[in-house]
This record gives C-alpha cells, sequence and structure tokens, in this order.
C-alpha cells in the first residue's frame, strides 16, 4: 500500500513537471532556414538556405529564419523569444544570433535579436525593417521577396549601414504633408516657370525624381549542396527585436 | 598523518560540494543576477517615457489627464528606494510591483489614445519610440519570467530534502525570495467599446 502510494506521487510529481515545461511545439533546427509552413518552393529554400550559412561563414553571426504552421496561441514575440532560446542562435560569448519568425496563419512576423545585437539591430530598427521590407511583399503573398528583403536589410544593419535602410524607407514612404512641402513648393515653382516659358515658347525638360526601389540581391553563393546539418552555437535573447502583421 | 589529513579533508570537501551544499548560494546568486534584468529593463523603460511624453504632448495636449497619470507614475516609480532585501521583503516587493504595475496601467493608456491623432501616428520620432517601448515591455515580460524561474529553483532549493538540511545547518539567514504575481487587471484583455460612435 506504502508502495503505492510512493508510485502515485511520484507519477503526480512527473506529472506537475512536465506542466511546468509545457512549451509549444517547436520545429527541430536543422538548418539556418526551417520552413515548417512549407509557403517556400525547394528551389527558394535552397537560396536562402545557402545564403544564409553564407553569412555566417563571412560574418560569424547566426541569422536563422523560421516559419512556424501555428503559434499555437502563443504571443509570437513569447514564441519567437522561446524558440531562440531552445534554438540557441549565435555565439555562446556574443549573442549574436538573429532569429526571423514567420506565421503565415496567424498574418503576423517577429524578428527575435540576441542580447550582442541589440546595440545595432535596436527595436525601432527591426520594427522598420518588418514594416517595410516583410510586411507589403507577405500581404501580397510573397514571402520569398519578403525574406530576402529582411535578410538583406538584417545584413546591412549589422554591418553598420543602419542609416543606408533608414534612408531607402524615407525616400519610400509618403510623408505627411509638412515632410512633403518643399517638394510642393518646388513643384509649383516649377510649374510657374514652365507657364512663362510655354508663353515665351520655350521648354524646360524635367530632371526625373530618381525613387531607387532598392537593390534586391536574389541570389546565394554558388555554394551549393550543403545541406548538413545546423546548430545553434549557445546563445541567447533577452527580448530584443521587434513583431508586426499583415 | 598530516597528509592523509589534507586528503580526507579534500575528499569530505568534493563529496560535500557533490551532493548539494553549494546550490542555495548558487540560485540565490542566480536569482539576484535575474533580478538585476528586471531593474534595468523597467529602469529603461522609465527612460524612455520622458521622450515619449514631450512627442504626444506635441500632438495632443489637450490629453493633459492621461500625461499627468503617466509623468505621475513615472515619478512615483523611479523616486522609490529599493531595500537591498527587497527580494525576500514582501512589502518593499509588493510595493514595487504596484507602482510599476500602475505605470503599465497608465502607459497603455496613453498608448491607446494616440490612437485618435493620425498626425501623431505617423510622426516618425513617435513610431521609433513607440516600438523601443514595446520592445521594452517585450524584455520586462521576459526578464521576469527568467526571475520567476529563478526563484523558483531557489525556493523549491530551500523547502526540499537534502536543500533543507544545507538551509539549516549553514544559511539559517536564507529565506523564501518574493515573486511577480499577475497584477489586478493585466490578464484582462483590453475592453472595446462598439456603443461609441466613430469619430
Amino acid at each position: 500500500m506504502l508502495r503505492l502510494r510512493a508510485f502515485i506521487i511520484i507519477v503526480a510529481a512527473f506529472f506537475v513537471a512536465t506542466l511546468a515545461f509545457a512549451e509549444p511545439n517547436f520545429p527541430a533546427l536543422t538548418s539556418p532556414l526551417v520552413d515548417a509552413a512549407g509557403v517556400l518552393d525547394s528551389d527558394a529554400r535552397t537560396v536562402i538556405d545557402n545564403r544564409l550559412r553564407d553569412y555566417e561563414t563571412q560574418s560569424g553571426h547566426q541569422v536563422a529564419v523560421a516559419t512556424v504552421p501555428s503559434l499555437e496561441g502563443y504571443d509570437i514575440r513569447d514564441y519567437g523569444n522561446q524558440l531562440f532560446r531552445k534554438w540557441q542562435l549565435g555565439d555562446k560569448q556574443k549573442n549574436d544570433g538573429v532569429l526571423v519568425l514567420v506565421a503565415p496563419k496567424e498574418h503576423k512576423v517577429s524578428i527575435e535579436v540576441g542580447y550582442g545585437l541589440e546595440g545595432d539591430l535596436t527595436d525601432a530598427m527591426s520594427r522598420i525593417i518588418i514594416e517595410n521590407a516583410m510586411v507589403p511583399r507577405f500581404k501580397a503573398g510573397d514571402y520569398v521577396g519578403g525574406i530576402h528583403a529582411a535578410i538583406d536589410d538584417i545584413e546591412k544593419v549589422v554591418g553598420g549601414q543602419g542609416d543606408q535602410v533608414v534612408q531607402r524607407v524615407n525616400n519610400q514612404s509618403a510623408g505627411s504633408i509638412e515632410d512633403n512641402l518643399p517638394i510642393i513648393i518646388l513643384f509649383i515653382v516649377i510649374g510657374l516657370i514652365l507657364i512663362r516659358a510655354s508663353r515665351g515658347g520655350r521648354y524646360i525638360i524635367f530632371p526625373n525624381a530618381g525613387f531607387s526601389g532598392g537593390g534586391f540581391s536574389g541570389g546565394g553563393g554558388g555554394f551549393s549542396g550543403g545541406g548538413g546539418g545546423w546548430s545553434g552555437g549557445g546563445g541567447s535573447s533577452g527580448g530584443g527585436g521587434a513583431s508586426g502583421g499583415w | 598523518m598530516r597528509l592523509l589529513q589534507i586528503i580526507v579533508l579534500f575528499a569530505v570537501a568534493a563529496m560535500l560540494s557533490g551532493c548539494g551544499i553549494n546550490n542555495i548560494p548558487t540560485y540565490e546568486q542566480a536569482m539576484k543576477a535575474r533580478w538585476g534584468d528586471v531593474q534595468n529593463n523597467y529602469q529603461r523603460r522609465a527612460d524612455l517615457i520622458p521622450n515619449l511624453v514631450e512627442t504626444v504632448k506635441g500632438y495632443a495636449a489637450q490629453e493633459k489627464d492621461v500625461l499627468t497619470a503617466v509623468v505621475e507614475a513615472r515619478a512615483k516609480a523611479t523616486q522609490m528606494t529599493l531595500p537591498a532585501d527587497i527580494i525576500t521583503n514582501p512589502e518593499a516587493f509588493k510595493k514595487f510591483q504596484d507602482a510599476q504595475g500602475e505605470l503599465s496601467g497608465a502607459l497603455g493608456k496613453l498608448l491607446s489614445i494616440t490612437e485618435a491623432y493620425p498626425d501623431l501616428k505617423s510622426n516618425q520620432n513617435f513610431l521609433a519610440l513607440q516600438s523601443q517601448l514595446e520592445g521594452t515591455e517585450n524584455r520586462i515580460t521576459i526578464a521576469r519570467k527568467d526571475y520567476i524561474d529563478a526563484v523558483q529553483t531557489y525556493n523549491t532549493e530551500l523547502v526540499t530534502i537534502p536543500g533543507r538540511w544545507w538551509a539549516s545547518w549553514f544559511y539559517p539567514t536564507a529565506k523564501p525570495a518574493e515573486t511577480f504575481t499577475a497584477t489586478a487587471g493585466s490578464t484582462e484583455p483590453p475592453k472595446v467599446d462598439f456603443n461609441k460612435p466613430k469619430t
């Protein structure tokens, strides 16, 4: 009888222990790109995967991209941080990992940043990348383009060229009327000149207002056939990054 | 003979450290480090607030009540002197938690009223501050979670065998640590009033 009671207690203890460690069903980390949601075709997967591997070889930073079929009711930042810690992205000492998490079912995306990169890839910067590189493309169903654009921007920001990303965004976004006032005045002035010029029978050619869309380097390096296992370096994250939705 | 004594002493020391005599101080240090993270992140949030308040004021000065509430809650939270033993002092801990909870509430209200000001919402400075604030809230959540885990480990060690024996023999001053409880309101989803006419 005593033995039975002891047995029940042990079973109960195990049950409590497993409850305490309840966590979402995380996909396994098999390569820097884990497309558990299955939104990418195999060619795109290979390209992104190689690209992330090449980036790690060049810079030492582990950037991983994950798409998940479901967040299982968790907040994306909570899920993202847990997944980051489970995968231990980034070097153990430097904590220089980045996780881009896409949840197509919930229409949510987040960037989780390791402790060591918080200074470069700030929350505000992560937000800018999400809102400008990913959300518009994801809205159009272009997961491949959005992921590539995000990796482009993350590489730039981590490489110290964050101002380029911000500048490009500022060029693209239509600002408020105050921001555009100089341009509006410029157009009025040009219009006036044009009217006068047309009376005089002369025409003025406008300089083209150049809107650069930001070039996207589509291809990864030519290093194919990698495909080997990939694992985190022991890094951790304390919740840096941002999230967005579409 | 002396050599033998030394060997025995070392052997005993090794056995003791193997059976958890150091667990209590180790877990205590880990817990204190996590508590430090919690405080840092709350401080980080407090540091963001003056800029945020100024920016909102520029667009929504008429929301004086909400702005004042934030400033006051921030002052209350930052001017509070925290005793050194705060993590084992239930009263001080509760005070800290209440003050930060009040600030969270005031900030939540501030962010919800900003919805009504499209100019403010498209202000780059505001957007940057808002994302920093969101990031900080996320860090606070994680730091709190890590702290709760560390406290759980420490407190469990204090009341289970053999940690309990070690505590009574070697660490009689060790007290169970305080942990966060969900503040009233923080578990409730925000209420949406559908009766209010849309402007």
